[in-house]
């Protein structure tokens, strides 16, 4: 009887805290909470890593920042990168929508292409020193050569995995070249150029942190190397979760305009 | 107006197609010939695989014939146009844009309609497919039988003089398909366009034809043509009438002899044959 | 049928000749194209165009890079970057595809790791180097801790995702015959997303290369990277270019091996790709 009873109970409580308690959220908030405590423990207790700052040193490195320096130098980031980011847009995209429109033009442009991209963006420093003179430009330069290639093969990819039966279909309809592109390619690769554009901004982010510890002209990355070289490592650690805070907001940036313009995608 | 609603004639002539994949080519339609008649509704049914579609895209003008000519009322056929337009397998709808805006997409690119006729001829044919309520829908959010509505809605406005169904309701579940069978019917009888319609099931295939042209395997021909003359308005009470079950043995005894050299040679057949099962009254 | 009709069908396909490949549209377009870059680079160091006056001319690159290859250092540094990337990368391949397949496979697993693993993603690799070089002090392991958390995340989210594709119910056709969790580990999550690991493995890997270039720029005291650094520091032009093009040769040849090693690994890969091409013709 009394048995009966704790089982109803049991389940009235189960029911109690599956209705009130999120507990995947509840997980996923204890997986932070988690790291932290781990992090803390291995510096705490293991000696070889004895160096590396605890979360609390960061937190409290967190209230010694120089807000100004930093602020300063994540707009000199954010410039570089999103300089780079759109002029590889600017540039990319047209050469994209022409090699994956044109057969004449893929033959022209596609093998020179496919002979530079292996090399990777990075290898590029010494020889954007020899063309630009200004560090400012060779960084930019370097984001936007980072940005160049994702934008173009996505966008040329996009186009010529288009379904075959949408062009067709407007061909029927009597649209000419033009509309064709506007209308109905465009619309349809969409979707894998907003793919390019992510790739393209995570590429620029580690560029311009690359570029910046080597080029000694302020910005994150400079930030983070300054306080390696000071052997301040809190302040290292916080300038690292910075950029990886720039980064994220780029990046859901672009997911957002991303998400407007394939809205009809993700409606059901 | 009404002498662009005009259906036309097609004229298939001895025409061949082949294709080349990977070094291998195939004929994939031989000595083809056959006729579309004005007005009336030509459906095309044979093995899966035996070139349907490329019957369908050589009328459409995405396909050249390699040898032979392919004529629509005398005028050799050089690219597609919107006379000639195809209600595709599966959806073929402008996943981007909302149904309302896909139907209006031709006449407005065309840019033969005012903005204002174009809004009110598609709301007329979107009421008249029975997808008023459905306008600001994106086709993800519609289900298979209305997408296939949208799509006809979409070819109808643009007024063409021939209607290409490439398997349509392929796809569709049973209840679906015989709804849509029924509204397809009723809309064909109500146009003066010509049609051809793709299928490879024979119920579906005799209750639309006028005309039944059955096709043989790869290389494809037209083996025969049965004059389907059922009265019109059709409905799906003629499935039980003699005349029906006559035409019905005559189509199955052909496209059995097909649907086994096919299974023979190259192992895929998708020609309904469940009727061969039950004893055919044709008495 | 008569005899006439059948003549008057006489489709006789050609199979292209050697002649005729040679002179298709696309190998001539391409040629060009490659040719192209070539002469315009010549072109403008020749006539010393803008800044071009300090650069190289191709003959000049050719000429050093086959005595560079001849000698003992480029051998050095081409191995020892190598192995930094194959390191890095491997390390990052051993850990992100068994923690990709548990976050993919168990919901208490991803949500105990995945929000964390998010919160690190954004952080660029280069930006791990002063930690890495406070952990591995010796030059080797904290130059090849960039390729491996380059190389981590494409994985891990490959993988993941991998899984997550995998069909419902081939789940439920293990359970229902009686497989194990372990037997269901092995015998459907880890074959089903095999092919999405395989084509994240190959972006670990591309990108792998570029993390150790930096890695060498910055700290390295071997390795292409930091030979291409050193190069420019000595004004050296030819030898950048010729690094540039050694790098970009290993890291293509690299990425080759493992897009090989992988179909190797999902046979039944390739018999979906044939039978979608046979439908094709059809």
């Amino acid at each position: 009887m009394s048995d009966h009873t704790a089982t109803i109970e049991s389940q009235f409580w189960r029911q109690i805290s599956r209705t009130f308690v999120n507990w995947s959220l509840f997980r996923q908030i204890m997986s932070f909470v988690l790291f932290l405590v781990l992090w803390s423990a291995i510096v705490v207790a293991v000696d070889y890593f004895q160096q590396i700052p605890t979360p609390k040193a960061v937190f409290m490195a967190l209230f010694e920042t120089p807000f100004k320096v930093v602020l300063v130098n994540m707009l000199k980031s954010f410039i570089r990168v999103l300089a780079g980011f759109f002029l590889g847009i600017l540039i990319g995209f047209p050469i994209g929508v022409a090699i994956g429109y044109s057969k004449v033009a893929k033959g022209l442009i596609f093998p020179a292409f496919e002979m530079v991209r292996p090399i990777p963006p990075i290898a590029w420093i010494p020889a954007t020193v020899l063309f630009f003179v200004h560090i400012e430009s060779q960084i930019i330069f370097l984001t936007f050569y980072g940005a160049f290639f994702p934008v173009v093969y996505n966008t040329m990819g996009g186009i010529s995995e288009v379904d075959i039966r949408l062009p067709r279909a407007a061909m029927s309809f009597g649209l000419n070249k033009r509309q064709m592109l506007w209308k109905v390619i465009l619309p349809a690769a969409m979707p894998q150029i907003f793919t390019g554009m992510k790739l393209a901004m995570g590429i620029t982010w580690i560029l311009v942190v690359a570029a910046e510890m080597m080029a000694n002209k302020g910005g994150m990355g400079y930030y983070v190397w300054y306080n390696h070289t000071v052997m301040d490592y809190p302040h290292v650690v916080l300038g690292m979760g910075i950029i990886g805070l720039c980064g994220a907001i780029c990046s859901i940036g672009i997911a957002w305009v991303g998400n407007y313009f394939t809205r009809w995608q993700r409606i059901f | 107006m009404s002498t662009s609603n005009q259906g036309s004639e097609v004229i298939f002539n001895n025409v061949g197609k082949m294709a080349i994949f990977k070094k291998n080519q195939t004929v994939i339609l031989k000595n083809c010939s056959f006729t579309v008649e004005p007005g009336k509704l030509t459906v095309l049914i044979g093995p899966s695989g035996c070139g349907k579609t490329t019957i369908i895209n050589l009328i459409a003008g995405y396909e050249r014939p390699d040898i032979g000519r392919v004529k629509m009322d005398g005028q050799p056929i050089t690219g597609p146009n919107w006379e000639r337009l195809v209600v595709f397998q599966e959806t073929a709808l402008y996943p981007w844009l909302t149904c309302y805006e896909n139907v209006m997409f031709g006449p407005l690119s065309r840019k033969v309609m005012t903005k204002e006729k174009a809004h009110e001829e598609t709301l007329k044919l979107l009421a008249k497919v029975g997808l008023e309520d459905f306008r600001d829908k994106y086709p993800s959010q519609l289900s298979g039988g209305m997408q296939r509505r949208a799509e006809l809605a979409r070819a109808l406005i643009n007024q063409p003089k021939v209607m290409l169904m490439d398997e349509p309701f392929r796809g569709l579940d049973a209840m679906t398909r015989q709804l849509m069978q029924e509204y397809y019917l009723k809309l064909f009888e109500e146009t003066d366009a010509s049609h051809v319609f793709v299928t490879s099931e024979l119920d579906e295939a005799i209750i639309l034809a006028d005309n039944l042209l059955i096709m043989t395997n790869k290389p494809s021909k037209i083996q025969k043509i049965i004059e389907v003359d059922l009265p019109r308005p059709r409905e799906w009470s003629m499935v039980t009438s003699k005349r029906y079950l006559e035409i019905k043995a005559e189509a199955l005894e052909l496209l059995h002899e097909e649907a086994v050299k096919a299974s023979t040679t190259s192992g895929k057949v998708d020609v309904d044959l469940s009727g061969l099962l039950e004893p055919v009254n044709t008495d | 049928m008569s005899n006439a009709n059948e003549e008057a069908l006489d489709f006789v396909w050609q199979p292209p000749t050697i002649k005729s490949k040679i002179f298709s549209q696309t190998t001539i377009l391409g040629t060009t194209s490659v040719l192209l870059v070539f002469i315009a680079w010549g072109l403008l160091v020749h006539f010393e165009v803008y800044r071009f006056v300090l650069f190289p001319s191709p003959a000049e690159v050719l000429e050093e890079g086959i005595a560079w290859v001849s000698t003992h250092v480029f051998w050095m540094d081409a191995g020892a970057t190598t192995l930094r990337v194959l390191g890095g990368v491997l390390a990052a391949y051993i850990i992100a595809i068994p923690l990709g397949l548990m976050i993919g496979w168990k919901k208490i697993f991803s949500d105990l790791t995945f929000p964390t693993l998010e919160l690190l993603r954004p952080i660029p690799a280069p930006a791990y180097l002063p930690l890495a070089i406070l952990l591995l002090p010796w030059q080797e392991a904290s130059v090849a801790f960039i390729p491996f958390i380059d190389a981590f995340f494409p994985v891990l989210l490959n993988t993941i995702v991998g899984v997550k594709m995998i069909d419902r119910d081939y789940f439920r056709a293990a359970r229902c015959l009686g497989s194990s969790p372990k037997q269901i580990f092995w015998h459907v999550v880890l074959p089903g997303a095999l092919p999405s690991i395989s084509s994240g493995c190959a972006i670990g890997m591309g990108i792998g290369w570029m993390g150790a270039v930096v890695g060498e720029m910055i700290t390295g005291k071997w390795g292409l990277g930091y030979r291409i650094w050193e190069a420019y520091i000595l004004i050296q032009y030819p030898l950048i270019v010729n690094g540039m093009i050694a790098i970009g040769i290993l890291g293509f040849g690299s990425s080759v091996l493992i897009r090989y090693l992988t179909v190797r690994l999902i046979p039944w890969r390739r018999s979906i790709t044939d039978s979608l091409e046979e439908s094709i013709t059809k």
